[in-house]
């Protein structure tokens, strides 16, 4: 799963989130159990055109949580 | 959508106090390098389906100097500022009952700044999800 797709379907426990100023967003998503932390690159967040610039693969999750 | 809000607070309400410690723990920080007299995006954060956020704390500073700064959590969904607060070089509030963002709504932490030059602020937002 994409970082930016467990941002958004399932509950973290910390982010991290830097705006440029032309709307580009660098998020970095962390739960409590993970090894490290994921980013993603966005421009236009939520927005129906956004435009996903940097996706890392989430490699593994917390095992026993569905959250 | 407008008895939302209500229903929302009476299931948060009947909880028992150990739901809430079931509940997922949200830490957000943002940072936005800001010109003065503009009100920009720190946080943005959207909830999922069934998700509510509690919001306790949060706090916005100026990064890298010393002046005053205004800041407000402001619910994009409903277009209304359900807190806001200011001070020099920043501040830090913390709500004795928690602030809802419903299921499905998007919430953000914006800041302002009237210095003379661009400044760095940095914003936080503390709170729990519970999965409802």
């Amino acid at each position: 799963m994409k970082a930016s797709e467990r941002f958004k379907n399932k509950a973290v426990n910390i982010v991290n989130q830097k705006w440029s100023a032309d709307g580009v967003v660098e998020v970095i998503i962390y739960k409590h159990g993970w090894k490290k932390a994921y980013k993603f690159k966005a421009k236009k967040l939520y927005e129906k055109d956004e435009e996903i610039l940097e996706d890392e693969e989430v490699e593994a999750d917390v095992q026993g949580q569905t959250k | 959508m407008s008895d939302m809000p209500d229903y929302a607070a009476k299931m948060i309400r009947d909880l028992p106090d150990w739901r809430a410690v079931l509940g997922q723990d949200l830490d957000e920080f943002g940072m936005a390098f800001c010109a003065p007299s503009f009100g920009y995006t720190l946080i943005d954060y959207t909830l999922g389906v069934g998700e509510y956020l509690l919001i306790y704390d949060w706090s916005v500073v100026m990064a890298d100097g010393k002046g005053n700064v205004y800041g407000e959590i402001y619910n994009v969904t409903r277009a209304v500022t359900i807190a806001l607060c200011g001070g020099v070089q920043g501040f830090q509030g913390t709500f004795s009952k928690p602030k809802v963002v419903p299921e499905l709504e998007r919430v953000r932490v914006r800041g302002a700044h009237w210095e003379a030059v661009d400044h760095w602020l940095s914003a936080y937002l503390g709170g729990i999800i519970l999965s409802i």
